[in-house]
């Protein structure tokens, strides 16, 4: 099962004739979802994607939003991973599912590229993903050639 | 004019502290301070934005970001200088965590400077803060060993020298720190006695 977050307008999110499976759920702007629900469904999920606009090299504000709702993700309590403190993960799917980091921009340079990759990897270790993906395109038309990605 | 942008979630519990250290160090110079929520009164911001000579943002970092609140905002601005405002003031910045490491602010304080770029506003200087959850580490006596609390907070001789750089608006390098004196497996021990004695506590309510 995949999980899908994306800040992409009802019109365009449907026009990316995107492939699912019966099971995946779709996060998307405007839609209603409880935190508690995100957690849940990002704690279990295979693939977790996330197709945000590239704001100043990081997601945008609803990509950010969704991960703040996160939060029950996470225990309170910390450990020490790769040398730096970081909070528990108490999710089942830890070290198990994949994480895609999907942003457009028409304008995005290669300064934002770098650190939006570096805020990926960041917070693929954070969650504990099994390895991330990070695609970069210019249009969300191009949002298109995902779908080789997603499994 | 120092507008004082304060960008912590609820949670923070001593938010208060960002705008105190600024404000001893700034006696004469106005010092607006304006709580990034749902009912900011954006003309009202934009009247400061121009005004300024300081813009300070004090915010929590949440998987290496501001809150989303705070980027809205940031692009609203991004968006009132392509309408035509025009901000002269440098841009300061407080970034805190409550992991043990100050650096874990550095992806969102990059964040903020892409953002300086893009609204054509010069950047002053960074202070990033890790270990921000002091009443853990209080409350366990590892911090302050000394009587006189306030003196030994980490965090303010960073925050009057972060203060200085704006009341002078100079621009200087950012600066990462963690709680002085105290390990990183100390700080995580006690972080989740805390955490810990307070879910007992919960429970114990409930």
């Amino acid at each position: 099962m995949k999980v899908i977050v994306h800040d992409l307008g009802q019109a365009s999110w449907q026009k990316l004739g995107m492939r699912f499976h019966e099971r995946d759920i779709v996060i998307g702007n405007g839609m209603e979802c409880a935190g508690g629900d995100i957690g849940k469904a990002i704690g279990s999920c295979r693939q977790l994607v996330l197709i945000s606009r590239c704001v100043y090299g990081g997601f945008s504000p609803f990509i950010q939003e969704v991960l703040e709702k996160c939060r029950n993700v996470f225990a309170p309590s910390m450990e020490l991973r790769h040398g730096q403190t970081h909070y528990v993960v108490k999710n089942q799917n830890k070290n198990l599912f994949g994480l895609v980091c999907c942003f457009y921009g028409e304008d995005i340079t290669p300064g934002e590229e770098q650190l939006a990759r570096i805020q990926s990897v960041s917070d693929g270790i954070s969650l504990q993903a099994r390895g991330v993906k990070i695609v970069f395109y210019d249009t969300p038309d191009k949002l298109r050639q995902l779908n080789s990605v997603l499994v | 004019m120092i507008l004082f942008f304060d960008g912590d979630s609820s949670s923070v519990s001593d938010a208060g502290i960002w705008i105190k250290s600024i404000r001893e160090y700034v006696e004469k110079e106005e010092l607006i301070s304006v709580k990034i929520g749902e009912d900011v009164d954006w003309n009202r911001v934009c009247r400061f934005l121009e005004d300024a000579q300081a813009i300070v943002l004090a915010a929590d970092v949440y998987m290496d970001s501001v809150s989303p609140r705070v980027l809205d905002l940031l692009e609203r601005i991004e968006q009132a200088v392509i309408g035509g405002e025009s901000i002269s003031a440098k841009f300061y910045a407080i970034l805190h965590t409550d992991l043990y490491e100050g650096e874990q602010t550095s992806i969102a304080m990059a964040v903020l400077k892409n953002f300086c770029e893009h609204a054509n506003i010069t950047w002053g200087r960074g202070l990033g803060i890790g270990g921000n959850n002091l009443k853990a580490a209080l409350q366990g006596g590892i911090l302050w060993k000394r009587p006189d609390r306030e003196k030994t907070d980490f965090r303010l001789p960073f925050l009057h020298e972060h203060a200085l750089f704006i009341r002078e608006k100079m621009q200087g390098t950012d600066v990462y720190i963690c709680p002085d004196g105290v390990s990183r497996g100390q700080y995580i021990r006690q972080n989740n006695r805390q955490n810990k004695k307070n879910n007992r506590v919960k429970v114990a309510e409930y």
